[in-house]
Order: structure tokens, then sequence, then C-alpha cells
């Protein structure tokens, strides 16, 4: 036997005891059984300097009585959400586009985010001292694992489910409609996919392609072309949004500012969702907003770049530049390179 | 030279200790590269990227070099985890002109020093945008 600490890079210290024989992969797991905040597939460990192999055993480390070893927590793959939930794992057929359930949902959904945001969402945020109207600190939020994990707690706790059904907009619904929401709302993929930082920040940028950058708060109504009529409260905006899904967006947006503070984003963007599985179909999604896209470019085409370092584009500036002129295309970006 | 000069081994072996039972700041790690050398003198390192810049999540792996002039003289540091950074060169090697940690050197300087330092280039401003190359790759 063997006892150490694990240190995780919030300071939080994990006493360790365990079989020298064990391995390194063996030694994750059981870290995450002592603390399920840390999967075993996302920790890495380091000892000495040096980052422990998942087939070694422990021993080959010779980590001494009371010696510390380093924990990080890598960021989640792209399409994981949450271990529990396999359907999230491999990207299936489903998630290419909405699946059934959500778009019989139809205009119910706003008013469930809605609730979600103005109740559970915004409350939390501001209880961990976050700045919802900072659309840095956003962004940032989103790809944190407790965003997703508190998330798809929401998601998965029967007790809200039941707060969400039972409040003034969804009581006078007919029963079979409610039921209806009610799996919708616990199923996998719904949860997953309010869970997946990715597919947020996804409809973060649809909206705000669809805002025209404009503030996620209050009133950004769409150029009156877009709108078939005028919004006359609630009721009527419902109605509207199941016939367009521009003013489903606005008026999500506009209702959202309402409830939680101006400027919300995040939750601007769990709107959208609402709004684009209202309709059936990620029909804005079709074009990737590129021009709104806030990030610095070395991190835009972070991938581009890379390739283009493995080709022997050592520049990285000039890389940039080329990528910025052709839009990410690393094919035109290199022919672009060879002209200049 | 005033003070009591510290001997080599005694102060590598001090080192050591504080490098295994991580005290200190738990961004770094640094221990011997093999724990049966005597000499002390090969050493590995790792630094986790600063976060709030392309290094967040990354583990970036070096290899330390303490000579047997040390710590009269700095050692020998190395970034084996490929790197975009100014003051490193494309084989991994320190600028040590450029990185002043290791250009004014003094013999009260640790490794752990150095690795912090290192870091907090990472974050400073105008390194921590710079592209990255994928995690992984190795000078």
């Amino acid at each position: 036997m063997v006892n150490f600490v694990i240190r995780a890079s919030n300071d939080l210290k994990i006493p360790i005891d365990i079989d020298a024989e064990k391995t390194v992969l063996e030694l994750k797991h059981h870290i995450q059984t002592l603390n399920s905040e840390f999967p075993a597939e996302r920790l890495r460990l380091i000892y000495s300097g040096k980052v422990l192999k998942d087939e070694e055993q422990l021993s080959v480390y010779n980590i001494s009585e009371g010696n510390t070893v380093h924990m990080v927590k890598g960021a989640p793959k792209a399409t994981t959400s949450t271990p529990s939930q396999p359907a999230a794992t491999a990207p299936t057929p489903e998630q290419n586009g909405i699946p059934s359930t959500l778009s019989t949902g139809a205009g119910a959904h706003d008013s469930l985010i809605e609730q979600l945001g103005s109740t559970r969402v915004a409350g939390a945020l501001n209880s961990q001292g976050i700045d919802i109207t900072n659309p840095n600190m956003m962004q940032d939020l989103m790809s944190s694992p407790e965003f997703s994990n508190q998330m798809s707690r929401m998601m998965s706790d029967p007790a809200m489910l039941e707060q969400v059904l039972n409040s003034p907009q969804f009581a006078s619904l007919p029963a079979d409609r409610r039921e209806h929401m009610r799996q919708t709302m616990q199923s996998p993929f719904f949860r997953s996919m309010m869970s997946n930082p990715e597919t947020i920040r996804a409809m973060m940028q649809a909206q705000r392609a669809f805002a025209g950058e404009g503030n996620a708060g209050g009133g950004g109504f769409p150029p009156p072309g877009s709108l078939g009529q005028p919004p006359s409260g609630q009721e009527g905006q419902q109605q509207q949004q199941q016939e367009n899904p521009l003013a489903g967006l606005q008026n999500l947006q506009s209702m959202l500012g309402g409830a939680g503070g101006a400027g919300m984003g995040g939750l601007g963007g769990l709107g959208g969702l609402g709004g684009l599985g209202g309709l059936g179909g990620f029909g804005g999604f079709g074009q990737p907003p590129q021009n709104t896209d806030q990030r610095p470019p070395e991190e835009r085409f972070e991938t581009q770049l890379s390739q283009m370092s493995g080709m022997g584009f050592t520049d990285a500036q000039k890389n940039i530049r080329a990528l910025m002129a052709t839009g990410g295309d690393i094919n035109a970006a290199i022919e672009y390179l060879f002209t200049m | 030279m005033a003070g009591v000069k510290i001997p080599r081994n005694f102060r590598l072996l001090e080192e050591l200790e504080k490098g295994e039972k991580g005290l200190g700041d738990g961004s770094i790690s640094y221990g011997l590269a093999d724990g049966d050398d005597i000499s002390m003198t090969n050493w590995n390192a790792t630094i986790i990227g600063p976060g709030h810049s392309t290094h967040e999540n990354r583990i970036y792996t070096l290899s330390v070099e303490c000579g047997a002039a040390y710590p009269a003289n700095p050692p020998l540091v190395k970034f084996i985890s490929k790197v975009n950074l100014p003051f490193v060169s494309s084989t991994g090697s320190i600028d040590t002109s450029k990185f002043s940690t290791l250009n004014r050197w003094s013999e009260n300087t640790t490794i752990e020093k150095i690795l912090v330092d290192l870091r907090r280039e990472m974050a400073a401003p105008e390194n921590r945008k710079l592209p990255q190359p994928k995690e992984g790759a190795y000078f």
C-alpha cells in the first residue's frame, strides 16, 4: 500500500490510500469514486515532473509516503456532457437535427426556457458572483464543466420539472401536452444538448447573428420586413413564433431580457434553443455566423494554424492574415501565401 | 562572498523534497528523471498551462539539467512539449538572454522559481494569446 495526496488545481487535496500494484488508470477511477467532480477520463496526474501514464503501475513512479500528486482536469470532449449520458458521447443522426419530440413542443418551450433562466440559472449564477451581463464571462462560463454539470443536474431534477410544469404558463396546457413536455425534458438528448457547452455556444452565436450583434436584452426586434405582424402581448407573440423563426428568437430575447436583466447572452442562447426547437429545425445554423465570432483569430483558426505550421508555414502572423483574408479556408489561405 | 555556501547536493535534495511533497506552487511539478541518479543532474518538470490563455488545460513537460556547478550556474532548461513562446527556440531550448530569471541568475534561484516564472511568461499579456501547436507535440 502507498498513501499520498492528490492535489487538484483548485488546491483541493484528496488523501489516497491505494495498492501500489494498481495502475494509474485504476487510480483515476478511484479518484472518480471519491469525488464525482473528477471523471477519470478527463484527469491527468503529475508526479515529480512526470505525467503519469494510464497503463503503468503506481509502483513505477516510486511515490513515497505523504508525497503529492498533482491533478489536472482536462477540457471535456466536444460532444460529451456527463458520463451518465451515453447518448451524448457519440454523434448520432439525431444530433444533426432536432428530434421530433422537440419540434412538437412548439411555442411552449420558450416559456420553459424563460422559467429555467429566470428562476434557477440566474439565481445560481448570481449566487456565484458571476456577472451574466459580461459576454466574456458568459463564454468562460459556457466552457466550464461546472456549468454543464449544473445544467444537467437541473434538467434531471424531477422537482424542478414539476415546478416548471406547474407554473402558470403551463398549467393551462392540456394534460397530454404537459406529459409530452415532461418526456421531452427528461430525454437524454434534450438534457445533453442543454448541458453541452458547444451546443449552447453555437446557439449563442446563431442568436447573435439573428440579433444583428444587438444586445440580447430588451426589445431588439428584427427589421419590420421580417415580422409578420406587430407583437401584441405574450399570447400573440407565441402564436407568431410558430410562424416566424426570427420573430420567435427576438421575442425570446425580449422576454428573457425582461425576466432576468438585460444582455444575458447565455440565457438568450438557451432561449434560442427553445425557439429553434419549437420550430423543429436548425435552419439558422446552415450558415455559421463567422462574422460575429468575436474570438481573436489565433483561437478561431487554431486548427487551421496548427495544420499550416505542420505543413511548414511557420510564420503565424502571415498564416493568420491569410486565413482572415480567406475566411478560414485553409486551401485558399495556402494559395494566398504562395502568391504573396 | 558573504554567507555560507550551500553544497550542491544539499540544495538539490532540499529541492527534490519540496518537489515530491508538492509544497509551494501547485501549478508546476518537478522531480528527478531517474530516482536512482545520485548526482541529481537530470530533472523532469511540468508546467500546467495558466488559465485564460492558449495554454489552458495543457501540461508542458520540460527537462532541467543541473550541472556540477549548480546552483552557482543556472541549470539548462528545455521544453520537451512543443510551445510557441518568444524565448523558446525551435528546438525547445530557452534563450536565456530573453528570459530574465536565467539571464540574471542568482544562486538562490530554484528550479521551482524558474518554472513559476516560465508559467508567468505564458500568462503574460503578450504571450497568452499566441497560437500554440497541437497538444502532445514534442520538440
